[in-house]
């Protein structure tokens, strides 16, 4: 079942409403961060990439957001929300996310450019490199500000 | 006129008169030097996308050279104008004018840190002064033709709106004292330049000549060459220097720390227009603009943007983002910025928002400096070589928002009948100025010259981003340049074509400086905007009822003599103004 404008307009607001938009555009960044840097590409070069989308991938995306109605009908309520937000401050949860979230575009771009590996294969690269980021200290988010830590 | 018809040429007399004020090396008229002041595609709904072709070009290095070059104009009874940067076909001269390219004039004479000043010279770009003043801790307006057009341009002969605007105002509102070489060859110097020989204000002694000068929109170059002006100047606390590789989508160091970059989301039109006023109110932001979700994917994915008409689902999702908005908070401080979010935040939670903070992902530091930098505006040509606009321009926000879904309807029209590319129809540009105060609005229109239907519809839909701009007592833009528009606005606009030809004959005697895009009755493109010949949504009763009605709106001010076929009042066969009350001519109910 697909859904509503309104709909998509009401799940970011709860979203937002209890920190989870915050949070997930944290994590978003890292994953975007995290694909360039795997790929050795530019943001110019990803958008680019992302842009040149064929029908099948468009396709795939109208499928998705076809069914999507529901879903987000059900995790539209405050509680929810509150709940992912918890989650997404568990730091392992959210590197994770992260990663899924990297692999899955990486996915895409893959079969997008006919490059396509065994989903196993990704899988595995993306396995080692949550083994590399592991007791790894992280330097200072260059992308913090003052302002942030101050609210 | 005719597309490249070929100029009279100048005298020899003439020509060794321009070549004595400003040297033979500064003069042409070769042909093919020529053509490239004719190319003017920009704001030219002509198919042929040139303009005439001047009989010569002068490049003077001074103001002396200026006026040199202005004398010999008058002496030769040739008209001329002149130009900075050259974007877009407010550029264009009539046929046989002399083009003075003022690009050796380049200089920032002076920028005065403790005033808040800078003077510049009409070659100096928004991107050069930008640079300067951000090493010394300050910054610039740069308008939203980009960082490559002439601040001096937009402060003394055109418009000037952009993504500072609701900090840095418009350029309308930045100039201040200015050196103009009149029609005549004589300098005058407006402000305190004429009375101390300082740049700090634009006025006095007695009255204050600036709104003769550009008025709101300026003279296109119709009344003389402005050759140094004095712009307003702003706080930057910013870094002194940036530097990466890359240009436009490539360009994306990270953003300073004391910066915040939002894309602010809200649930429809009336908390989109009360949260901005409330941002105004509470003075935070340093930069704001609706750039639309059909411009930034214009910009950045303009395949993707083509294919949309196949993904519903995709479009209804972007639709959640309609009334959005980007938004970058400037903090001297951490605590100042943390008060400026905080406050923010409270702000577009309260009208039912939303937030992305941008910052947190690479989208952040490429439109910040984007908008910063002012170097995305090229990017619109991307999508299918040109660009234009139509509807509303510097009101109240309220009434940008609303003439922004005016003419998001009129465009979805003319896009489902192929008459314009695919930009999800809601691409109004728009800008809350000087916290709010007042707003700027432009409804983009993106279309392919190389595409006949586009080219036969496109006029077909600025017409009725005209008519929906008159019904709202809007100026419609860049429109606004064609006599036929100028004779639909008089009325309602205090007849300001008739004063403004009262100015050009008392600052042009012998009518040398170039008016095309000013008091001219000629046409500066080879379209214009003859409603006779073109489709429009009303019927020509409501448009009858329409355009009576507003011209019936204000009767001319005593002492105004109304100048032959200036303004449709006395071309129409109208009854006398002063008994044509809006009443006599029926209801203003909202006809369009």
């Amino acid at each position: 079942m697909a859904f509503e404008t309104g709909q998509m307009v009401g799940f970011m607001q709860v979203a937002y409403r209890n920190g989870t938009l915050d949070r997930f555009m944290r994590i978003f960044g890292k994953s975007v961060y995290g694909l360039m840097d795997e790929n050795g590409t530019s943001f110019d070069v990803l958008i680019h990439r992302l842009d040149e989308g064929g029908a099948a991938a468009i396709a795939n995306f109208e499928r998705l957001l076809s069914r999507s109605g529901p879903l987000m009908k059900l995790v539209s309520r405050d509680w929810v929300m509150r709940a992912a937000s918890r989650m997404l401050d568990v730091k392992a949860f959210a590197g994770l996310l992260s990663l899924a979230i990297e692999m899955t575009l990486a996915v895409y771009l893959a079969k997008n450019e006919g490059r396509e590996r065994p989903v196993s294969d990704t899988l595995k690269r993306y396995l080692r490199k949550l083994g590399r980021n592991r007791g790894v200290v992280k330097e200072p988010d260059p992308f913090a500000t003052p302002g942030r830590d101050v609210m | 006129m005719l597309a490249l018809e070929e100029a009279e040429p100048l005298s020899r007399k003439a020509y060794r008169e321009l070549e004595e004020a400003v040297g033979p090396e500064n003069v042409s008229e070769e042909p093919g030097v020529l053509d490239g002041y004719a190319w003017q595609p920009t704001f030219n709904i002509s198919p042929e996308s040139w303009a005439d072709r001047p009989a010569a070009v002068v490049l003077p290095g001074s103001t002396e050279e200026t006026q040199g070059v202005v004398r010999a104009c008058n002496a030769h009874g040739i008209k001329f104008k002149a130009h900075s940067t050259g974007w877009g076909i407010f550029n264009a001269c009539m046929s046989g004018s002399v083009i003075l390219d003022m690009r050796r004039m380049n200089r920032i004479v002076e920028i005065d840190e403790k005033n808040m000043y800078a003077v510049i010279e009409p070659y100096v770009s928004g991107a050069a002064l930008h640079a300067e003043l951000t090493r010394r801790g300050l910054n610039c307006h740069i308008i939203g033709a980009g960082a490559g057009a002439s601040p001096l341009a937009s402060a003394t002969s055109g418009w000037g709106n952009s993504w500072d605007s609701i900090y840095m105002s418009y350029s309308p509102r930045n100039v201040l004292a200015t050196e103009w070489v009149l029609p005549t060859g004589e300098l005058l110097r407006l402000g305190t330049l004429g009375q101390e020989g300082t740049w700090f204000s634009g006025d006095g002694p007695g009255p204050s000549l600036r709104g003769l000068m550009r008025g709101w929109c300026g003279a296109m170059g119709g009344i003389g060459v402005f050759t140094r002006v004095a712009v307003k100047i702003f706080n930057w606390p910013g870094p002194a220097e940036v530097t990466d590789d890359g240009l436009l989508l490539d360009f994306d160091p990270p953003i300073p720390d004391n910066f915040r970059m939002f894309m602010a989301v809200l649930p429809d039109s009336k908390a989109f227009a009360d949260a901005l006023y409330k941002i105004g109110e509470a003075e935070v932001g340093y930069m704001s603009a609706k750039n639309s979700i059909g411009m930034l994917m214009a910009a950045a994915m303009p395949h993707l943007l083509r294919k949309l008409p196949e993904a519903p689902m995709l479009v209804r999702m972007l639709d959640a983002f309609h009334y959005q908005f980007q938004h970058i908070l400037a903090g001297n401080s951490g605590r100042e910025l943390a008060y400026q979010e905080k406050t923010f935040r409270r702000i577009i939670s309260d009208h039912d928002g939303f937030l992305l903070d941008l910052g947190d992902t690479p989208l952040g530091p490429l439109i910040f400096w984007g908008l910063v930098k002012s170097s995305m505006p090229p990017l619109i040509f991307r999508m299918g070589g040109q660009f234009t606009n139509f509807c509303g321009f510097d009101e109240s926000w309220d009434a940008m928002v609303r003439t922004a879904e005016d003419g998001e309807k009129i465009k979805r029209k003319w896009i489902d009948r192929g008459g314009l590319l695919e930009d999800l129809a809601d691409n109004a540009w728009m800008l809350p100025q000087e916290d709010g105060m007042f707003a700027h609005a432009e409804q983009l229109v993106l279309y392919d010259p190389r595409d006949e239907r586009q080219m036969k519809l496109l006029p077909n839909a600025l017409a009725n981003g005209l008519l929906s701009a008159i019904s709202n007592c809007q100026y419609p833009g860049p429109m606004g340049i064609n006599p036929q528009v100028r004779q639909l606005l008089s009325p309602m606009m205090s007849y300001y074509n008739h004063w403004t030809k009262k100015f050009k004959n008392a600052l042009d005697p012998l009518n040398v400086a170039d008016d095309i895009a000013y008091t001219s009755e000629e046409v500066v493109d080879e379209i214009g905007m003859d409603l006779a010949e073109l489709e429009l949504d009303l019927s020509p009763d409501e448009l009858v009822r329409l355009v009576t009605d507003r011209m019936g709106v204000m009767t001319p001010p005593r002492g105004l003599t109304l100048e032959p076929g200036l303004s449709g009042r006395e071309d129409s066969g109208a009854e006398s103004p002063a008994s044509n009350s809006r009443g006599g001519k029926g209801g203003t109910d909202g006809t369009a």
